[in-house]
């Protein structure tokens, strides 16, 4: 399989070579769907399980996802329609007020490494900006994110805006703070407590 | 009692040297005008909302902040020296959740945080009674820093912790400590009846609200710990030495602010900076890279001849339990040991500072006497050292009855507020209880036995009619 150089690639973290792998069995007339199956998405699945399983970390993870990125953008523009559909459409963003943003970023890089197309709004983020975001982009998802107590009633105020707008786009929210009972209390559609649980949240809501 | 010395002078010196490296060529953002607006009419180099400051003006600012202070507090024999040969122990800060084994984790409330006050008062090693020792979930937003202030103010004696919300809570916490004292604002920046946290944006920012604060309580001459939380990994370098840059980095900036401002504002120089937990990658403060940060950021304080903050009995487990003891007890232990003056978080917390525990605020309250004993330090004298009982006593004989020993062991040793030391068959007539148990008996003994310290009634009728004209009933 002339693919396994770009898994092994993939799993070496290794940026230069994906790209150079991926080019020659591009330039070689392999299967652009083999390549994007077998060589980069087969890869990420596979750093998704070594990460669960404790092997990996994180600052490993993001960089596997960084090197399969990079094969990726090689391949869009030979994509096929269906090919270069991704997973699914999150928007992202910490809420008004609130200006922390580590694991907003955390969760939006393991997103995109999952395979998902993230429009990351960035911080101090209006209701209104994750509605019209997201009905311009037709997201699936908005995930909102809050590191302080005194900024949680802004992820209320955007559950209920992106509500009143009848939107079918589902909301999820994460932060230090944050519980599964305050998600249910303010009608989010889901919670996790960590990066790799908002992705999995994610895959769950899209499928 | 020696200090402990984590870095060599060599390594301060050049941790110190490329931390003015950053602020001259890397610079801080200050998100807010009139912050930005203190540092371009002082002559510093401004872009947007970057400063950049020159290693001259660093120093010269630094120097004006005073190496040594005293927060008074209503009842003057708990006045707090910060700084010198000092060490002051503060409880808990932030937390939005409580834990007792009985009812387990929830949001607390303000019944929460007074019981909180009232064990920080009752206890002999805790030196501060704190402040946001739990989030009072249960009242609305605006209002809580003014029942915070006014529990603090009314139930314990101790010098106490001030609003760090914005300028507004600045200002709120100020009025009111007026109020108690009974004299103006003016005369407050004389007594120093408390101290804030105004915390850095990591890695090299400052935001709005922050700095609002910073700048009322600089302009009141009150006291503010200005602190670092780097994240190492995260949100700095994932070498000790490239977190301490740039937590330094923040702290100096912070500092030169709060002197611009207000010529010789006391402050503390504040690290708090860890590890990232990088399987989650989130914070991690039950770290040894976390007491490495805490004996490092007591050397670079002493450097600048400011008093340091740092350590805790700080812990990432969930329950009170092992996990909790040795992680809290480590960076205790290290902050007391490396010459730290203000050990912020000293009682109570768990999970990263998410939640604050009954149980744990007693049995860290454990750790700080033991610490405080080992802080006292012991001296080679003739008394001490014994000579004439020795020769009295001779080989093979007993020390149990000697004269020496009764008058002394108990000034000598430690007595613990749980005592757990008697051999098995006794401990399994008593019931056999693991420490935590205990702890959930001590604390509700404590709250119990808990009476007010008295209080003027007037102080206490304007501070309640102070709060019901701005918030309603």
């Amino acid at each position: 399989m002339t693919t396994q150089d770009i898994f092994n690639a993939v799993l070496a973290f290794d940026e230069a070579t994906v790209i150079a792998k991926t080019q020659a069995e591009l330039d070689g007339g392999t299967d652009i769907g083999a390549i994007l199956n077998d060589g980069l998405i087969s890869a990420m699945d596979e750093v998704g399980e070594r990460f669960s399983a404790g092997e990996l970390f994180v600052p490993e993870m993001l960089m596997a996802a960084q090197a399969m990125k990079a094969g990726l953008k090689i391949l869009k523009p030979h994509l096929s329609a269906g090919q270069s559909k991704s997973k699914g459409v999150v928007v992202i963003g910490t809420v008004k007020g609130d200006l922390h943003d580590i694991g907003k970023n955390l969760v939006s890089m393991m997103m995109e490494g999952a395979g998902f197309e993230v429009v990351d709004l960035g911080v101090d983020v209006e209701s209104e900006k994750f509605v019209k975001t997201a009905a311009e982009n037709s997201a699936d998802v908005i995930a909102l994110s809050a590191l302080l107590t005194t900024t949680m009633p802004s992820m209320e105020s955007t559950v209920k805006a992106v509500k009143e707008a009848g939107m079918a786009t589902r909301t999820i929210i994460g932060g230090a703070p944050v519980t599964q009972a305050f998600a249910d209390q303010i009608g989010a559609d889901g919670y996790s407590a960590d990066a790799p649980g908002a992705v999995k949240l994610v895959k769950q809501l899209v499928a | 009692m020696q200090r402990f010395e984590y870095f060599t002078d060599d390594d301060v010196q050049k941790i110190h040297e490329a931390t003015l490296r950053v602020l001259e060529t890397v610079g801080v953002d200050f998100g807010y005008e009139p912050a930005v607006e203190v540092f371009k009419k002082a002559g510093c180099k401004v872009d947007g909302e970057r400063v950049f400051l020159s290693p001259k003006m660093v120093m010269e600012q630094v120097a004006k902040a005073p190496s040594q202070y005293t927060l008074q507090a209503r009842n003057p024999e708990k006045n707090v020296a910060i700084g010198g040969d000092n060490i002051a122990y503060i409880p808990c800060y932030g937390p939005p959740f409580v834990h007792d084994l009985d009812r387990g984790r929830r949001e607390s409330t303000l019944e929460d945080y007074t019981n909180f006050v009232k064990l920080s008062y009752a206890s002999k090693s805790i030196d501060i009674t704190g402040g946001m020792m739990a989030e009072p979930n249960d009242i609305p937003h605006e209002r809580r820093n003014a029942e915070m202030m006014a529990a603090s103010m009314r139930y314990s004696d101790k010098p106490f912790m001030g609003g760090a919300i914005g300028a507004e809570a600045a200002r709120e916490t100020i009025e009111m400590a007026a109020i108690l004292f009974g004299c103006s604002e003016a005369a407050l920046a004389a007594k120093m009846p408390m101290i804030s946290i105004l915390c850095t944006r990591t890695p090299l920012a400052y935001d709005d609200r922050m700095l609002g604060a910073i700048m009322a309580y600089a302009r009141a001459g009150m006291p503010q710990l200005i602190s670092s939380l780097s994240i190492a990994g995260a949100t700095s370098p994932v070498t000790m030495e490239g977190t301490l840059v740039v937590q330094n980095a923040e702290v100096l900036a912070g500092i030169v602010l709060t002197q611009l401002i207000r010529e010789g504002t006391p402050v503390v120089f504040s690290g708090s900076s860890s590890a990232a937990a990088m399987r989650y990658g989130t914070l991690s403060i039950g770290a040894p890279e976390m007491a490495v940060n805490t004996a490092a950021t007591a050397q670079m304080a002493r450097y600048y001849g400011i008093p340091s903050r740092g350590g805790g009995a700080i812990t990432d487990s969930k329950l009170p339990d092992a996990q909790a003891g040795m992680e809290s007890m480590m960076s205790q232990l290290m902050a007391t040991l490396s010459g730290v003056h203000f050990v912020l978080h000293s009682a109570g917390i768990l999970e990263g500072y998410m939640a604050a525990s009954y149980e744990k605020f007693v049995i860290d309250d454990e750790i700080c006497g033991m610490c405080k004993r080992i802080r006292r330090g012991e001296k080679a004298d003739p008394e001490k050292l014994a000579l004439e009982v020795i020769a009295q006593v001779g080989p093979g004989g007993e020390y149990l009855t000697n004269m020496h020993t009764f008058q002394n062991f108990r000034k000598e040793f430690y007595t613990p507020l749980m005592e757990q030391k008697e051999a098995y068959a006794g401990w399994k007539e008593k019931g056999g209880e693991s420490i935590e148990k205990v702890a959930n008996r001590k604390w509700k003994e404590i709250l119990e036995a808990y009476q007010e310290p008295g209080m003027p009634d007037e102080a206490l009728g304007e501070l309640e009619k102070y709060i019901e004209k701005k918030y309603g009933k």
